[in-house]
């Protein structure tokens, strides 16, 4: 609102300040607001610039004079960037003739390129997580207090038992693939999250778990979740490194790789947990042609049709998140998911009000306020 | 124990701080620090390539001496092409040697659109198993799926096109696909994104906390 | 089995052998199929268009030789039209084998419009890092690239004169087919830098930028083959997108017949079934 408040006050200016001063020029040198530093906003409007005569800006830095412009409008607007935020600039506007020769010239005062110490355009982002923030360690703190939580059924998660067991009673192996991305992708942590109750249970069933990775990093954080996973099992003894295993970074070398295992060791269970992009269908349709249970989840809107048709159970979007908390039943986790709800409900309320005024009172530029906040 | 468990923790709420302060004080120094931790990452993430590789030789080797007797020359495959391409980039010249050239343009270009084409494939044997007229949201998304794949190649603009020019304008393929395209599918993509980001944030938090321990090795 | 019984569990084989045929017998004509050009790629189009004449465009190029087939001749597209126009073109990769793909396509444009390296066109080359390597440009290009692909001081080159930072650039057009590639330029050089961007995706993963789109985040987007065709006939140039339409075009085709099928033997073998059990 306080931005809107500015625009419209800034608007509101302009035409008076310009009339104000008809017939002279003006010349204003003034520091971009909220940024980084480094940057001044120039404007100038020469009223009867002569045809013959164009405009030339220069900046002045301690000694040092350059120009940084010519121009033959007599009105504009320039963006001076990459300057240091801690020096002092003052520019100077001179209106020569093709010869060289300055008719007139305006100097602007000294102004420092200064930095902000907060970027008020991102105010309601920071609101937005404070909210977040607040609500979901709410509810953590509520349920460490005993409060209970129930969580509604997931198929998909239900199913990860029968889909162990099931390859358990046919001696086959069970494939994990966690994503095609690194460990800075939160998708990917989420499926290496679930991998480790998908391991507590491998551990405990004697299953053999078969985890090729694509990022190496991956692979490092896989070994030490699943190995902890086989030693609260009580099964250190099954737990062997290259359980977990690089094949290459290369997105469709990765496919290739997966997708020949599959072919050969012909698991009974796959689990696709994480983040994919194209090879989605790839992996999916040759997880169905060997006629394994496939249970899958990702964030991507756009390859969840594709693990929805070809896989048993899907995990979509969020469900992904929850993943941990739903199988690990832990009441601190059920907490964080009920903060997180709530968010959803906040924001679902806050889109239908923002909806609703916006048809109704387009004038009051509610959208206004969530665009450009980075 | 310390080391294992709350110095990593320490790190991640360090850096997640810097982070978030990075995003909202646009402070040179600020963005100094948040550059520096993330080139932190990327120098890491270079040296784990060397692990992984070192962990791909080391598998397939085992496999290829020990493992089943029909998956062995795969594994052979898979060494002699990973050592194949380290001496046709050193000994060949570099990335832009002749060596290296050959094997990116000849072997490595054909063999991924290769793998990326059966996508193709894939989307008509998923089609023709998935979309079947079984309920009455199955026949709801038959027939969308209908439209937007007619609507998509020059086809649907012939079988329609009559209607052009005619009050029946709004049920040209064309139009009615780029409709359900922007409309009715970016809803839907709106919704699961909007979950999937408050997921993300929750999961970041979590994360941030040290409540979430399980990608450390437990809890 | 009877055969409707066959006809409803298709041998996977026989769905992929007739696509084969549907795919291929076209190609081996190269018949050329023009298609309008949507809104949703004009604006991208309208975008490079309205930029006055030497505008500096950065090409960044996410994607490798697999998706080639689709993103390569937007690539190429996008190209042409920036030297239709005269603009000065900077590329790179988020994806190590997308300068490579970059430098196939001015290998034959350079010589063809008397394209000089270094003053028309820049080749950055690749550098890991993803969403922060952009980041870091927006503090300044040298900082992540202090040389180009070929190993020249950027400072040496005439086009990088007053090219200092990702401000400086008039466009970002990306081609992606993953990650890293369009969301990460969205989020930094759209949202954070205020340097429009526009691009294309695969055909698989377009439906997902429409709310980028929408939200006016994306300036224009080429979704798969089809929307390189569409730029293609904006630009008036015959491309290998429009020769590869009426492949799709027949695929299409095929898919719906066999989804027909499918639908039809099903309802038929309901239907007996239905009748068998009411006797």
């Amino acid at each position: 609102m306080k931005r809107l408040l500015v625009i419209l006050l800034f608007l509101s200016v302009i035409p008076f300040s310009l009339q104000a001063q008809e017939g002279e020029a003006i010349f204003i040198a003034e520091d971009v607001k909220y940024d980084s530093g480094g940057s001044i906003n120039l404007i100038w409007t020469v009223p009867d610039l002569e045809q013959n005569l164009i405009l030339e800006i220069f900046r002045v830095f301690g000694e040092t004079e350059g120009k940084i412009i010519q121009t033959p409008d007599a009105s504009g607007r320039f963006t001076d960037r990459n300057l240091d935020y801690k020096g002092s600039y003052y520019y100077v506007l001179r209106a020569v003739n093709p010869e060289g020769e300055i008719f007139q010239e305006w100097t602007t005062e000294t102004i420092i390129p200064a930095a902000a110490w907060f970027d008020w355009s991102k105010l309601i982002v920071l609101i937005a997580l404070v909210i977040i923030f607040a609500l979901i360690t709410h509810y953590i703190k509520a349920a460490k207090r005993g409060v209970e939580f129930t969580i509604r059924k997931i198929p998909a998660l239900e199913s990860v038992d029968e889909a162990i067991g099931r390859a358990t009673e046919m001696g086959k192996p069970i494939l994990f693939v966690p994503g095609i991305m690194d460990i800075d992708d939160v998708q990917t942590v989420a499926g290496i999250i679930i991998l480790g109750e998908v391991a507590s249970k491998t551990a405990a069933y004697d299953a053999i778990l078969n985890v090729p990775v694509s990022r190496s990093m991956v692979m490092s954080t896989a070994r030490e979740t699943v190995k902890e996973s086989y030693l609260k099992a009580g099964r250190p003894d099954a737990f062997n490194e290259n359980m977990i295993h690089y094949l290459t970074d290369d997105q469709f070398g990765y496919v290739s790789g997966v997708d020949g295992i599959m072919a050969r060791e012909k698991p009974a269970a796959i689990f696709m947990l994480g983040t994919f992009y194209a090879e989605s269908l790839i992996l999916a349709e040759t997880g169905n042609s060997i006629g394994a249970i496939q249970i899958a989840g990702t964030a991507m809107p756009s390859q969840l049709p594709f693990f929805i048709a070809a896989c048993d159970y899907t995990l979509i979007g969020e469900e992904l998140y929850a993943a941990s908390a739903y199988l690990s039943h832990q009441p601190h986790m059920l907490g964080a998911l009920k903060g997180q709800d709530m968010a959803k409900l906040l924001i679902m309320v806050i889109l239908i009000i923002g909806t609703i005024l916006t048809l109704l009172f387009p004038e009051l530029g509610i959208v206004e306020l969530f665009a450009n906040i980075g | 124990m310390f080391w294992k468990r709350q110095f990593p923790i320490l790190i991640t709420a360090f850096v997640a701080f810097v982070m978030i302060a990075a995003f909202f004080i646009p402070k040179p120094n600020i963005a100094v620090a948040r550059d520096n931790l993330q080139q932190w990452f990327l120098i890491v993430v270079t040296f784990t390539m060397v692990l992984g590789l070192l962990n791909l030789l080391l598998v397939s080797y085992q496999k290829a001496r020990r493992g089943r007797k029909e998956d062995r020359f795969y594994q052979w495959v898979t060494i002699a092409g990973l050592l194949g391409t380290i001496i046709a980039g050193f000994l060949g010249g570099g990335i832009d040697g002749p060596a290296f050239d050959f094997i990116f343009e000849h072997i490595y270009k054909p063999l991924s659109a290769t793998i990326f084409s059966l996508l193709a494939f894939y989307v008509a044997s998923a089609s023709f198993r998935a979309f079947r007229a079984k309920s009455v949201m199955a026949t709801i998304l038959l027939i969308t799926a209908f439209i937007v794949m007619l609507g998509r190649v020059p086809l649907g603009e012939w079988v329609s096109g009559w209607l052009v020019g005619t009050k029946f304008e709004f049920l040209y393929l064309p139009t009615i696909t780029d409709w359900i395209m922007e409309v009715m599918n970016m809803a839907g993509q709106r919704a699961v994104l909007m979950g999937a980001a408050l997921g993300l944030i929750a999961t970041g938090i979590k994360i941030i906390l040290g409540i979430e321990r399980s990608y450390l090795g437990g809890e | 089995m009877t055969f409707l019984e066959k006809l409803d569990r298709l041998d996977r084989r026989i769905i992929f052998l007739i696509i084969g045929i549907a795919v291929f017998t076209p190609l081996l004509f190269k018949v050329p199929v023009k298609v309008p050009g949507s809104p949703i790629v004009q604006s991208i189009y309208e975008g490079i268009e309205a930029l006055p004449e030497g505008s500096i465009i950065l090409l960044s190029f996410d994607y490798d030789p697999s998706t080639l087939a689709e993103l390569q001749p937007m690539s190429e597209a996008v190209v042409y039209h920036c030297v239709q126009k005269k603009h000065k073109m900077v590329f790179m990769g988020l994806w190590p084998q997308g300068p490579k793909l970059a430098q196939g396509i001015m290998d034959d444009v350079g010589p063809r419009n008397n394209l000089e390296y270094g003053v028309d066109y820049v080749n950055l080359g690749y550098k890991t890092g993803g969403l922060v390597l952009i980041s870091s440009m927006g503090s300044a290009i040298t900082d992540p690239f202090p040389t180009d692909t070929y190993g020249a001081s950027l400072s040496t080159l005439p086009l990088f004169k007053d090219l200092k930072t990702l401000r400086d650039f008039d466009y970002v057009v990306s081609m992606s087919a993953g990650d890293p590639g369009i969301k990460h330029w969205v989020m930094i050089a759209q949202d954070r830098f205020k340097v429009p961007v526009g691009g294309g995706v695969t055909a698989v993963s377009a439906p997902a930028f429409y709310a980028y789109y929408n939200s006016g985040q994306l300036q224009g987007l080429m979704g798969g083959l089809r929307g390189a065709a569409e730029y293609e006939t904006l630009i008036d140039v015959s491309g290998s997108a429009s020769l590869g339409m009426s492949a799709q075009n027949w695929a299409h085709l095929m898919i719906i017949l066999f989804i027909i099928i499918g639908n039809t033997t099903m309802l038929i073998l309901k239907r007996r079934k239905e009748k068998s059990r009411g006797r």
